[in-house]
């Protein structure tokens, strides 16, 4: 009976062994519920499921969480993405929010206020928007393709979400149709393996974040109040 | 017949604790790299001497 018992135990830690020595360096599926989530889905190893196009199923799970979001009380936009601010240029009077997506983030997007969408406007694989093909905010991304969603918003005037994927992943999902009205911090669309969001603000509105910052959908301010 | 590898028709307690503390030890040391900056020699080396350790005492004890 005991070596009955002790053969069990042996076989299942050989075969965590094994596991663990077929997986390395990636971590192995015992290990991965203790880790969190950059280091439990390396990125090395997603890059190599974009390759092959076999993702972990609990690697979906996570990337297609859409958790419920509550908006500040202050009027001000919100952030229309979860990720990092990574520059705010302003170029003829508009602000370029930029903000970088990992591929831990949450995918879903955002409303950043209440309006009307007046325009969503696909750009695929030939967009070119009159600077090459890139803006500057873009420099780094080679192939983007985009879809700009552009909300008249009583508080802000008008604005535009630029949802940017790349020709890899090419995969947007806007949810609101032209002429919809959105609540702020009503899911405005979804990108598949994207990476970038961008929110043009008017100048006027001074913005409360900076570059490097960390900003939730639906939840961080942007900007504080709104037009009186 | 009792010895360290085999007493009374299965493994010697002592000598199987040893297998199931060294595979934990592998997993605790995997963990650790994975979730601390240090240096992958220094972690070896802390690893080592944590597995010594449980066996010496693992030994004591038998």
């Amino acid at each position: 009976m005991a070596l009955l018992m002790q053969a069990l135990i042996l076989s299942s830690l050989m075969a965590t062994v094994v596991m663990w020595a077929v997986r390395f360096p990636y971590p192995t599926p015992w290990l991965r519920v203790l880790l969190p989530a950059r280091k439990r889905w390396p990125e090395r190893e997603i890059r190599d499921w974009l390759q092959n196009g076999r993702f972990h199923p609990a690697f979906l799970r996570f990337f297609n969480r859409d958790p419920e979001r509550e908006p500040p009380s202050d009027p001000g936009l919100v952030a229309p993405a979860d990720g990092l601010v990574t520059s705010a240029e302003v170029r003829d009077g508009i602000r370029y929010l930029v903000i970088a997506l990992s591929f831990w983030d949450m995918h879903v997007q955002r409303s950043p206020a209440a309006g009307r969408v007046v325009a969503i406007e696909p750009n695929g694989d030939e967009y070119m928007d009159g600077e090459g093909r890139n803006f500057s905010f873009l420099r780094e991304k080679h192939c983007p393709v985009q879809t700009r969603v552009v909300i008249d918003t009583p508080s802000h005037g008008r604005l535009a979400v630029r949802l940017i994927t790349s020709v890899a992943a090419r995969r947007i999902e806007v949810w609101p149709d032209e002429g919809d009205t959105l609540a702020r911090g009503q899911r405005l669309g979804r990108i598949l393996l994207g990476s970038t969001v961008v929110l043009e603000i008017p100048e006027r509105f001074p913005i409360c974040v900076e570059r490097g910052q960390r900003v939730w959908a639906g939840e961080t301010l942007v900007t504080a109040g709104a037009m009186s | 017949m009792t010895s360290f590898f085999w007493s009374n028709g299965h493994l010697g307690w002592a000598f199987f604790g040893v297998l199931v503390y060294s595979v934990l030890c592998l997993l605790a040391g995997d963990i650790v790299w994975r979730l601390t900056p240090a240096p992958f020699r220094k972690i070896l080396a802390v690893m080592a001497l944590v597995w010594v350790a449980g066996v010496v005492a693992l030994v004591a004890l038998w």
